[in-house]
């Protein structure tokens, strides 16, 4: 099996300056970084740590999917697949968004497990990660959980914008549930619409496996 | 008479050399190497028939390495291997590399460094490959280790220069650790360091946030120490301190620089207090003391009149080893100041950089 490797400019001179490489390897994209790591070790520690993870700050697409949002580095990979190394565009900033969350949220919102995926200069995303503790009657993700999450990626999207936390509150948040949510973590990214001295409004899209599941809008009061 | 002076200036977006022939010529600075990287780790190792420097480098995406050059900077060099990685069963990841220190004269291929999560790792091929030093990672304290707002890092190693047996490290929080067998064991060496931050018992056995030690060339058993709010003397290798800080304007700051060949002389740079990271009186101001810490100095003939808000951190001031000695510092706003008569008086180096993180220079 062959995959194609798509190699970010930043990186192409561990690869004598090739945008693409082909790595005969595939099954899943582990297997594939296996096979990076040992054909260009520099290359290979570039995009996981010495643990194996994924770096926080790379994002490696499958086929055109954020491997984050499928199954990590389980993802499978077909033969003639293509891996496509990202920079993330939240890396060059000193924002720490998992800083924020751990400090200025109430307990039953850390509970939630939300962890910051990407933060840009408008919009950050979030993962809610599944827990049966948060599914209702039925076996679905409860409302609740999604709605605090919205909430919450949403003073991470604000504090990006603006360089760092910043006290606020919530005005209003509107949700639509679109799709139950069984088994499977959420994405929520909050985009900001208008961030003004004393107002930001955002839109709030949850997907789950690539599909919307929720959407919301929100107004915050700056303080 | 040309005595060419090479400074490496880390900041947070990349290395940058600096060079100067003659003391008054203007500084010569180079365009970043590792451009939009976080240098906050350099060293030179001057053993060698001609120096080598390291650099810690950091890219927020594609995580930390470390990098050697051999010809001042004109090219550098990264093995294939990780130069610096936490073993597999540690369950930990290289964050960052906080501290490159070449050991003594007597073991020449030797380089320290110290690390974030808080770990030291050795070299013994000159700082290109290092193992982790499992003894202070075993350390049963460990667990408790805390972190300091910059994170939980070793930023101080200092091997004792006639005792190959004794290495001395530091970290926040943590504070001060010693073996004197090689590194086999490691022992906790805080005793008369004040953790104000706690709540009841200000003197535990360790958890002190210690900035930063420097240790004094003359007599090597003496040290100075830069806590969190707190400097301090020791006179027998770490063993005991005791304060030094009643002749400073303030206990709290980060650097901590020790003469290279005069006893007793030390430099600092006091801020306000950890709630107030200013220098005194916003005045841009380095301390001086030649006697050990019972007295220190003010100099500032040449630095900036205009209040001055920047902070200087731990490893972001140094020393050459020219004669007489050059002083170096450089500010989170990215100024870089030199003085080449120890201190007494300084000129800019450079100004309008990415913040200045860490600092070393040398005679070439």
């Amino acid at each position: 099996m062959t995959v194609q490797l798509v190699v970010p400019s930043a990186l192409r001179a561990e690869v004598q300056g090739a945008s693409r490489v082909t790595v005969e390897s595939g099954g899943t994209l582990r297997a594939v970084l296996d096979e990076v790591e040992r054909r260009w070790p520099r290359l290979g520690r570039r995009i996981r740590d010495e643990q194996g993870e994924l770096r926080r700050y790379v994002n490696v697409y499958v086929d055109g999917e954020d491997c984050r949002s499928l199954a990590g580095q389980e993802t499978a990979v077909s033969d003639g697949g293509e891996v496509q190394v990202i920079p993330s565009v939240a890396g060059g900033s000193d924002f720490d968004g998992d800083a924020i969350l751990a400090e200025h949220f109430a307990p039953w919102v850390k509970d939630l497990g939300l962890t910051v995926e990407e933060v840009g200069a408008d919009f950050a995303t979030l993962r809610l990660p599944w827990s049966d503790r948060l599914a209702r009657e039925g076996g679905a993700m409860s409302g609740q959980a999604m709605m605090a999450a919205a909430d919450t990626a949403t003073v991470i999207a604000v504090s990006s914008a603006r360089g760092g936390f910043c006290p606020m509150t919530t005005v209003q948040l509107s949700t639509t549930f679109q799709r139950p949510v069984l088994g499977k973590d959420v994405l929520v990214t909050a985009r900001l619409t208008k961030l003004g001295r004393t107002l930001a409004f955002a839109d709030i899209t949850l997907t789950s496996s690539g599909a919307i599941v929720a959407h919301a809008t929100t107004v915050y009061a700056l303080m | 008479m040309a005595v060419t002076v090479l400074l490496m200036i880390g900041t947070a977006k990349g290395l940058f050399l600096a060079r100067r022939e003659r003391v008054g010529d203007a500084w010569q600075l180079s365009v970043p190497h590792f451009p939009m990287t976080s240098v906050y780790a350099v060293g030179i190792d001057a053993r060698g028939s001609r120096p080598r420097l390291l650099a810690g480098v950091e890219s927020s995406h594609f995580g930390p390495s470390v990098a050697v050059s051999d010809d001042l900077g004109g090219s550098w060099r990264e093995p294939e291997e990780a130069p610096i990685a936490f073993p597999k069963d540690t369950g930990e990841s290289l964050k960052q590399v906080w501290a490159l220190q070449p050991g003594t004269a007597g073991e020449p291929s030797v380089v320290w460094a110290g690390t974030q999560p808080s770990a030291l790792f050795r070299s013994t091929n000159g700082g290109v490959t290092f193992e982790m030093v499992r003894s202070l990672w075993d350390h049963p304290h460990r667990p408790e280790w805390g972190a300091g707002f910059g994170g939980q890092a070793i930023h101080t190693i200092l091997p004792h220069p006639d005792d190959p047996e004794r290495v001395l490290v530091a970290m926040s929080t943590g504070g001060v650790y010693r073996t004197a067998d090689g590194g086999q064991t490691w022992s906790a060496s805080n005793t008369g360091i004040k953790a104000y931050f706690l709540p009841r018992n200000q003197y535990p056995e360790f958890g002190q946030c210690v900035h930063k030690v420097s240790r004094d060339a003359v007599n090597p058993d003496r040290l100075y120490l830069q806590n969190h709010h707190g400097v301090y003397r020791s006179d027998d290798d770490g063993q005991s301190w005791s304060s030094i800080a009643d002749g400073l304007p303030s206990d709290f700051g980060f650097p901590m620089v020790a003469h290279p060949r005069r006893a007793d002389t030390a430099w600092n740079f006091p801020l306000v207090a950890d709630s107030t990271r200013y220098p005194i009186e916003n005045k841009c101001q380095v301390f001086k003391t030649t006697d050990a810490g019972k007295t220190w100095q003010a100099h500032s003939d040449g630095l900036p009149e205009a209040p001055f808000y920047s902070a200087v951190l731990r490893d972001a001031m140094c020393v050459d080893n020219a004669d007489p000695v050059g002083v170096y510092f450089g500010g989170r706003t990215g100024e870089v100041f030199a003085s080449a008569d120890e201190g007494e008086s300084w000129a800019a180096v450079a100004s309008h950089l990415p913040a200045v993180v860490a600092l070393r220079a040398t005679v070439i």
